[in-house]
């Protein structure tokens, strides 16, 4: 059934245009990432760890948060829409399957756009002069944390847009989450703020050491199961308001 | 008036006041976060200090919240289908006044309360020195001219493409260059790319000598850029006339 369902969602995302900002919308970060480290060679030296702090630091904190809410806004646009919600209601599925559905195609488009960031990282870091045989092997374990901390916002974010019906309102609020997000890691409590947890998975600003990847994965784990959890219970006992 | 008051009417409930509040709470967060213990160069340094961060906050995040605001805004006619309706009764150059106007309505007391809060915050930690006034109505009229010009972008980009998606990832393309903008040392390509660099470019304070050994550093109070507030206001104009052909020859 669930497949079914993934199969449905991959239906109504159909020639939608969602997959061009995931394309062009992370060139922004890693271009500005690398004119920074270039423009500050006097401060940073000309290595890969430092082009990924360059990257990361505005990518996690500011852009993947948005990001990610705007693809689960329009992941749930569609049931928003006339009297969606009564038909997705109506359907002989269970919940459960509709929300994961969703959640799969979020967490594969985090995928998608995290690899698509490691590549221009890998770019960038060759047009800038670093050399290729240097590049970072922790590059995998960023991009892993950094697609788990996406997951983990994505679960929230997917909540967010299925209980309020507007498709901007979610995306202020991951912006905002985002930058409420760097201060609360800078207090020592992201593990406690999914947005946090996906700057920390991509050790943003080359803070990759200071990370606890056990309680990292831990914490990833029961935010995902908790919103996840919150938004079924919502769809099972929540009257549709519908039109 | 009338089409105003609809306008209000219609966004009863949409939560627009809150999306102004939620900007203005993320901000002072933020700037208690960052103030939380000032030292006694950033007590000496403070009023200046504030009013070039406040800017900076302004530019990474109102463009997707101008942006949030115009689509809740403009999506009401979009889900409804209403602007068919809309065209028999009233001309679309009226809608779009009344919606551009309901924006102002929101962002003008949003640049007085971050400029009053700018203020309350300084004598809040008690900054050496007594702010000058000129600084504070001068930042509030940026401000608002500059969230004013992006709303503007927005609504027209809103109500002329259905699909919402597409204005909010231009909100946060927008971002991401009014941030690039704001490191960058050259003054043109702020007043180039839209309305998104006016957040940098009508910015009056400026860092100097900034040592990052001993993490010392001045601010100077550089003449007001009156150029570059012209500049905006003939963006303002662009926008307003795009805005207009593109609702008039807008199939509904």
């Amino acid at each position: 059934m669930f497949f079914r369902v993934l199969r449905a969602e991959r239906y109504k995302l159909r020639r939608s245009p969602v997959w061009l900002a995931f394309f062009i919308l992370p060139m922004f970060p890693a271009f500005f990432g690398s004119v920074n480290l270039l423009n500050n060679l006097g401060l940073l030296t000309l290595d890969w760890a430092n082009l990924w702090s360059q990257h990361s630091l505005f990518s996690s904190y500011f852009f993947y948060p948005a990001l990610v809410g705007v693809y689960c806004s329009y992941l749930w646009r569609l049931e928003h829409f006339d009297h969606n919600w009564n038909q997705l209601m109506a359907a002989p599925v269970p919940v459960a399957a509709v929300f994961f559905g969703k959640l799969a195609l979020a967490a594969a488009m985090t995928f998608l756009a995290q690899a698509w960031g490691i590549v221009l990282f890998a770019i960038g870091g060759l047009l800038c002069g670093i050399p290729l045989s240097t590049f970072p092997p922790e590059a995998a374990l960023w991009l892993l944390c950094g697609v788990l901390g996406g997951i983990a916002v994505s679960a929230f974010q997917l909540l967010l847009s299925m209980t309020i019906r507007s498709f901007a309102v979610p995306i202020g609020v991951a912006m905002g989450g985002g930058v409420l997000g760097l201060g609360i890691s800078a207090k020592g409590y992201g593990y406690f703020f999914p947005y946090s947890l996906l700057s920390m998975g991509m050790a943003a600003n080359g803070k990759g050491d200071a990370v606890n990847y056990p309680l990292f994965f831990i914490c990833c784990a029961v935010f995902i199961a908790a919103f996840s959890a919150a938004a079924i219970y919502s769809l099972k006992k929540r009257d549709v308001n519908a039109g | 008036m009338t089409a105003l008051r609809m306008e209000f009417w219609k966004s009863r409930r949409r939560g627009l006041w809150l999306v102004c509040a939620a900007l203005l709470a993320v901000e002072l967060l933020w700037i208690f976060w960052a103030f939380h213990n000032p030292s006694e160069q950033e007590r000496q340094k403070g009023w200046l200090y504030l009013l070039y961060n406040m800017p900076l906050l302004n530019g990474i995040l109102f463009p997707v919240i101008g942006a949030t605001l115009a689509s809740r805004t403009a999506d009401i006619e979009h889900k409804g289908n209403t602007l068919k309706l809309l065209e028999t009764i009233q001309p679309k150059a009226q809608l779009f006044h009344a919606k551009l106007l309901l924006g102002a309505c929101h962002l003008l007391p949003l640049a007085a309360l971050q400029a009053a809060a700018l203020l309350g915050i300084g004598f809040y930690y008690g900054f050496y020195g007594q702010p000058d006034p000129t600084n504070y109505w001068q930042y509030a009229l940026f401000t608002f001219t500059a969230c004013f010009a992006v709303y503007a972008l927005h609504l027209a980009l809103s109500l002329t493409i259905k699909n919402q998606f597409v204005p909010l990832c231009i909100g946060l393309g927008g971002s991401f260059i009014a941030l690039l903008l704001m490191f960058l040392p050259y003054e043109l390509p702020r007043l180039l790319c839209g309305p998104y660099g006016f957040f940098g470019a009508l910015s009056f304070i400026y860092m100097s000598d900034w040592d990052p050994k001993t993490r010392i550093y001045h601010f100077l109070r550089i003449p007001t850029p009156w150029g570059s507030f012209a500049a905006l206001l003939v963006w303002i104009a662009a926008i307003y006339v795009f805005g207009r052909i593109a609702l008039d020859r807008k199939e509904l």
